[in-house]
């Protein structure tokens, strides 16, 4: 398992650099204009991209024949996928948490509501788009892809309007419900996906 | 003598191809050569093996198991080459070697490099950087580094010029040199298989036409040229196929089955498969098949 992940990191490592780099922008613009939304965005979307991108590779390599044939079961092959899509989403979303420290109005109930639904946002992106990619296939799921991440700037766009309506306690259960419930998809996401890979042919 | 690979009635439906009760066995010690013309099943059936398709039915023992009941540890001491390379082309040789110390348990840092040493591969520059027979060597290179007992090859020296692929069948001779191993090789430079096979086994629209020693092959087929009247003056069954040409009428017939006084050909590996392959297909020549 170690070995699987391990080439996906050596795999994407070059378009991990313009991913910090991008995360970096990212942060400053957050902090500069006391919005969070801008850094949680790009991590949800660093969670799918990353695993996608892997995935891709592993399409163009024939990785997958090559690693069924030396040994690893295809649950290996999946369980190995939704542990690189957390390795970095997990320490990223965990670090949303230093933005309630920063002075200013970033240090409010509001922020923490959407760093908990953000990171479900995140995790449902993850639920859905992965069983597609094993599935469909990284290119067919694409356009899902693209489908998903516009959902979730919508879904967003909703939640800062509904900040508006409501001040009290009410949207941040929401949103600690919505992580809830999107992480607790995950392991229901990854059995869906090692059914439909295990009766994939190669 | 011990089966490596014993493959029983394998059967595997598509939509628009099947194999259909495919049989034949990999003795410990031996080197088997899997022919057959492009769609006839070859990597359909070593996919299978290895565990790639699920097949629709039959049985495939691997080291005396089931081919879906084979652990890690069994599958380690598989070296597989899958016509494409089947490694990630983004990364280079001192990368591949990290990885592949968690996928094999016996992984061999010092040979793998020893081998990348002797055919010239690069260690810092990416797989995919690398020309297609390099490719080729890396993958044959893995299959080599991990302690395997058998070897399953996929068109491994398609790409290659005929240097390398002498490099190859070296490596695979000395491979063979411990008498526990056995490979299965397809290919389609069919004199590669001539020079390592022991035995070869032929499929043909999905289905096993034969698997011989290749000795007893050329033994028992032969090559004989005359006019399309003669045939029709040998005993039965002694014609395998013949095709008919501008220039008269060739045959594979069985020796045993033809009379003294005819002077017959060695038939080759490829002649045997061209025969049976082509008939009734000649667009040139007039074909006709009648199979013994």
């Amino acid at each position: 398992m170690f070995g699987l992940i391990l080439k996906d990191i050596k795999n994407v490592r070059g378009q991990m650099l313009y991913y910090l780099v991008v995360l970096v922008v990212f942060t400053v613009v957050a902090i500069v204009s006391d919005n969070i939304y801008y850094y949680v965005g790009a991590i949800v979307f660093f969670l799918v991209a990353l695993p996608v991108s892997a995935m891709a590779y592993d399409e163009k390599d024939n990785w997958d024949k090559f690693a069924l044939a030396s040994g690893m079961s295809r649950k290996q092959l999946v369980v190995a996928r939704y542990l690189f899509s957390l390795l970095f989403y997990v320490p990223l979303w965990a670090i949303s948490f230093i933005f309630l420290a920063v002075p200013g109005d970033l240090a409010a109930m509001e922020t923490l509501a959407i760093i908990f639904f953000y990171g479900g946002m995140g995790f449902f992106t993850a639920d859905v788009l992965l069983p597609l990619v094993f599935k469909m296939g990284v290119e067919k799921a694409r356009i899902t892809f693209i489908v998903m991440i516009v959902l979730v700037v919508a879904v967003g766009a909703g939640l800062a309007f509904l900040f508006n309506l409501e001040t009290g306690n009410a949207v941040l259960y929401v949103s600690v419900a919505v992580f809830a419930l999107g992480a607790i998809c995950f392991p229901v996401s990854m059995k869906v996906s090692e059914n439909i890979y295990k009766r994939k042919d190669f | 003598m011990t089966d490596l690979i014993k493959i029983e009635k394998l059967r595997k439906n598509f939509k628009d191809f099947s194999l259909t009760d495919v049989t034949f066995r990999v003795p410990q010690g031996v080197v088997v050569g899997f022919i057959g013309e492009n769609g006839a099943g070859k990597s359909t059936t070593i996919k299978s093996i290895l565990g790639l398709v699920n097949p629709d039915g039959g049985k495939i023992e691997v080291f005396g198991k089931p081919a879906a009941a084979l652990s890690r540890e069994d599958k380690n001491r598989i070296g597989a080459v899958l016509g494409e390379t089947a490694l990630p082309e983004n990364l280079n040789l001192q990368d591949i070697d990290g990885v592949m110390k968690y996928i094999f348990t016996h992984w061999d840092t010092g040979k793998f490099f020893a081998l990348a040493e002797k055919f010239a591969l690069p260690k810092d520059k990416k797989v995919k950087d690398f020309s297609r027979g390099m490719r080729q060597k890396v993958s044959l290179a893995v299959a080599l580094s991990h302690g395997a007992r058998l070897l399953i090859l996929d068109e491994p020296t398609s790409g290659l010029d005929p240097v390398a692929r002498d490099e190859i069948l070296e490596l695979l001779y000395d491979f063979m040199q411990d008498e526990t191993h056995s490979i299965l090789i397809s290919s389609h430079i069919v004199s590669d298989l001539e020079k390592l096979c022991d035995y070869i086994a032929f499929i043909h629209g999905g289905r096993i036409v034969f698997e011989e020693e290749k000795d007893v092959l050329s033994e028992k087929y032969a090559i004989w040229r005359g006019t399309y009247e003669a045939l029709g003056e040998f005993e039965p069954g002694a014609v395998v196929s013949y095709m008919r040409g501008e220039y008269g009428t060739s045959a594979l017939v069985l020796r045993d089955k033809m009379p003294a006084s005819q002077p017959l050909e060695h038939a080759g590996i490829e002649d045997i498969m061209l025969y049976f392959v082509r008939g009734g297909k000649g667009q040139i020549a007039e074909v006709k098949q009648c199979l013994v």
